[in-house]
């Protein structure tokens, strides 16, 4: 939600940063790398900010802006973009146009699946611009072409589930349609073609989709909800019911970790964590509290300065509490080894455990699971879809925070809801300046268009990451468009197939 | 941004003064009430006025006076904010319309600062006058919307701008009948509501009659005529903090069962609030059942002239009137 701002100091050679960033560590070696300076010079502070979503671990572009002007003006520079300016000067997800052709045998097994696929990627090169999806289901011929190309909008770059959310709407939508042509019950359709080995040959970790699937029908009802013949209500008011579902990788990797106790018996915590929101410094120390023993209230924290934490990796691809987590109980053995060798601190002496684990996979693939679950009513006079209902479904491995937890789950169906019905940056065709910068007219959601979301965790141990954590916080938006735009569907009998799916679509697709 | 004086006016005669002297000097000025809308057009560099004269510091001139007993009409302050209008116990009983209206205006905290003059006089929110493209409201030659995006844009009344008015609260006061006093350095005249805005065939760069040193001072509404109820309902794109795509104001004068008069204006399609005389001459006078609301509602589209990407916006209005005017009459 905060725009991009920072503050940038020189004294002498050294530079101090204070911005607001997914990454210390990354921000570091950025701005030196593009300032030609060593990165020990840089120093990167970021004790609180306002939200990341993605957009503040690849931007660091106002940070080497101010950096530069600091240097020029001699003297300390902030900078402060308007949420026109961030809308338009920083990234967003890149949007797509997506072909599939799908290949089905009478009794619904998929045979083959091709896509065609392009990516708008801005005018300069910020990302992969891949399309994520075809690999949730089991196919032996698929055939995956995408395309990213430059255009004259805003730069794209990562958001919440970077390639997912839209590659999920259009690979789900198709499957959703294969279902209907075929006469299956999508979920039985689904059922019966996702991925049960990655790629269909790599096993996962631990494997719950089946789980999350037939749980969330059950408790969703969806028996009772769904309409065998889409658009089938009478009257001008209809219901319907989708779903989607989702594999979301869960990898592990490095980070680093530092627990000190001193002889007062307070533990201090240095991780270069930041807490874009949910919570990162809090389940550090819960995490840390677990591994030492001790009540959380004993741990101190020192996060997000990179002349007092160690290496991070960033607080992005849902990655903080399973590498920087997993570190932080390698650090916590570390000082119970020491203090096994050496007893507890005396005098002024202090005992220090620190480690930098690189844990690996032996071939296996490590992905949360989950399914959505949504109602909705479209009015076909007003042209109006609300959802009514919805029900997410989630093994994000176990859950450390069953309140962080769940917001993390709300926060990204409620964002896939925005973006599959209201949220749109609209560009002039014939001049190509951005219409709709801002929170106004981009329509995001308030709290009022934000209905219940009911959330349901399957938790599991597959015996890695953090006491067996996995992934989470982009994974609930993965599928929450395609399952609002499936519902969609169920209620009136018309495949929307363009994002998003506001009233003068409907009206014009119902006239 | 440009930096501006601020005047802090005591009285309105002051007020429109202040501004025709600094025109006089070659300087621009604005009046400003909250000032919600103004300073987002400051901001965005759509205006530059040197001062601005602000008309909150005027006393008296935001309170609903009642004239002559509870049931003759009343006097609304311009300066009265769109909270404490949408509260008044009087305009919610007899004048429900303009409360509705008032309610439905963007968020509590934007009602909290806006006043009523400064509802009627907001700038368009076209996209492309907000974003500052040299188009008619900007003081250029072309409507950008035209052959651009138009998806919120005018299916009545349109050309050459095709912008909608964004009021909620002149679309109650079309149907209300009201009158405004309007107050120029020169003398003060009232204008009734169905005049006070303008087509842009009669002059592209602004939406009302108000010459630059003019105020909006207050609002004049005839009493409410026994049996009359009224209501408002607006259709957004979000359940708060957006204006309208299609509203309707409606006013039935109803004797039992039959319909002695109706006034129905609609929001959100035309660059006026847009009022539908001869849908109301069908209603006089008759039974509002299913067939006539639906008779009612086709025609009031007659005539409609959508444009590229905005031709929802007809069976969404057919819509809205069929369904608020049924509810409306069937109300006890
Ligand atoms: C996010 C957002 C959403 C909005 N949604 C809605 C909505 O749903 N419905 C709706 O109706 N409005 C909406 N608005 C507009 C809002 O209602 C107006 O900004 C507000 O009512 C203006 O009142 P004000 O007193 O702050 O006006 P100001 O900003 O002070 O003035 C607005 C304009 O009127 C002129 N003016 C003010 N007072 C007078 C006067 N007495 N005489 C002559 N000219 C005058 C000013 O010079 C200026 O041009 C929205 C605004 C925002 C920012």
């Amino acid at each position: 939600m905060e725009p991009r701002t920072c503050i940038a100091a020189w004294d002498a050679d050294k530079l101090t940063l204070y911005t607001p960033t997914q990454g210390i560590s990354n921000c570091r070696t950025d701005t030196a790398r593009d300032l030609g300076i060593p990165p020990e010079t840089v120093h990167v502070i970021c004790h609180y900010m306002g939200g990341g979503f993605g957009n503040k671990n690849q931007n660091q572009d106002a940070d080497l802006i101010t950096a530069m002007l600091a240097k020029e003006a001699g003297a300390p520079v902030k900078l402060e973009f308007t949420r026109k300016d961030d809308f338009i000067g920083v990234h967003g997800r890149w949007p797509t146009i997506q072909y599939y052709k799908v290949g089905v045998s009478r009794d619904g097994t998929i045979k083959a699946i091709q896509l065609r696929g392009y990516s708008g990627m801005g005018p300069y090169r910020k990302n992969t611009g891949a399309i994520a999806g075809i690999e949730l289901y089991q196919c032996p011929n698929i055939e995956s072409l995408v395309y990213p190309v430059y255009t004259n909008k805003t730069v794209s770059g990562n958001f919440r589930g970077p390639e997912y959310p839209q590659g999920f709407f259009g690979i789900e939508s198709m499957m959703d349609d294969v279902a209907y042509k075929l006469g299956m019950d999508p979920v039985d359709f689904v059922l019966k073609n996702m991925t049960r080995k990655y790629r269909d040959e790599m096993p996962y970790t631990n494997y719950s989709l089946d789980d999350c699937i037939r749980r969330g029908a059950e408790v969703f009802e969806w028996k009772k909800r769904w309409h065998p013949q889409p658009g089938s209500d009478r009257g001008p008011i209809k219901r319907g019911a989708g779903m989607a579902f989702m594999a979301f990788r869960s990898a592990l990797g490095r980070s680093s970790a530092v627990v000190r106790l001193n002889t007062k018996g307070q533990y201090t915590l240095f991780v270069g964590v930041t807490d874009v929101g949910p919570g990162a410094k809090t389940t550090m120390a819960m995490i840390a509290a677990e591994a030492l023993g001790v009540p959380l209230s004993k741990i101190e924290i020192v996060s997000g300065d990179t002349d007092r934490c160690p290496y991070s990796v960033g607080e992005s691809g849902s990655r903080t509490t399973i590498q920087t987590g997993y570190a932080v109980i390698q650090a916590a053995e570390a000082l119970k080894l020491q203090i096994a060798e050496k007893g507890l601190p005396k005098g002024d002496d202090v005992r220090v455990g620190s480690a930098t684990p690189n844990p690996t996979l032996e071939g296996k693939v490590r992905a949360a699971f989950g399914a959505h679950f949504v109602e909705v009513e479209v009015d076909t006079q007003l042209g109006r879809a609300r959802v009514l209902k919805y029900l997410a479904v989630h093994d994000c491995g176990r859950i450390m925070n069953p309140l962080t937890a769940t917001s993390q789950i709300k926060g990204g169906a409620t964002m896939g809801i925005g973006m599959a019905l209201h949220e749109d940056l609209l560009y002039d065709r014939r001049t190509g300046q951005p219409l709709t910068a801002g929170f106004y007219g981009a329509r995001l959601l308030t709290h009022r268009d934000a209905p219940e979301i009911e959330v349901i965790f399957i938790e599991s141990d597959d015996g890695y990451g953090p006491y067996g954590a996995k992934s989470m916080g982009e994974s609930s938006k993965v599928p929450a468009v395609a399952a609002v735009a499936n519902a969609v569907f169920n209620a009136i009998g018309r495949r929307m197939r363009d994002l998003p799916i506001t009233r003068d679509k409907i009206l014009g697709a119902l006239a | 941004m440009k930096t501006f004086a601020n005047a802090n006016a005591h009285d309105l005669q002051q007020a429109v003064t202040l501004v025709q002297q600094t025109r006089q000097d070659g300087r621009a000025a604005s009046f400003v009430g909250g000032g919600s809308d103004l300073l987002a057009l400051v901001k965005e560099r759509i205006v530059a006025p040197d001062v601005l004269v602000n008309l909150k510091t005027i006393k008296g001139l935001d309170q609903v006076t009642l004239t002559g007993g509870d049931a003759t009409g009343m006097t609304i302050g311009g300066l009265i904010t769109l909270d404490a209008l949408s509260r008044h116990p009087v305009v919610r009983r007899q004048y429900a319309v303009l409360a509705e209206a008032a309610e439905t205006v963007a968020t509590p905290q934007i009602r909290n600062v806006g006043t009523l003059a400064g509802n009627v006089c907001q700038r368009p929110w076209c996209w492309y006058f907000r974003n500052g493209f040299p188009c008619l409201k900007n003081g250029g030659n072309t409507c950008f919307s035209a052959a651009g995006e138009n998806q919120f844009h005018a299916i009545f009344g349109g050309g050459p701008s095709h912008i909608v008015h964004p009021s909620d609260t002149a679309v109650a006061l079309v149907a209300l009948d009201a009158r405004f006093r309007v107050v120029g350095p020169t003398g003060e005249r009232v204008v009734p509501a169905a005049e006070f805005f303008i087509l842009p065939q009669q002059d592209a760069r602004r939406e009302n009659v108000l010459g630059p040193e003019e105020a909006l001072a207050e609002i004049q509404v005839p009493s409410a005529r026994p049996g009359t109820r009224s209501t408002y309902h607006k259709v957004m794109d979000r359940e708060a903090w957006t204006h309208a795509v299609v509203s309707t104001a409606i006013v039935l004068e109803m004797d039992k069962q039959i319909c002695r008069n109706a006034r129905i204006v609609l929001g959100g399609v035309a660059p006026i609030p847009w009022r539908l005389p001869h849908v109301e001459r069908m209603l006089a006078g008759q039974r509002i059942t299913e067939t006539l609301a639906a008779k009612a509602a086709e025609a009031a589209l007659e005539g409609a002239k959508p444009l590229a990407r905005n031709a929802y916006k007809v069976p969404l209005t057919r819509g809205v009137i069929h369904r608020t005017l049924l509810a409306l009459a069937a109300r006890t």
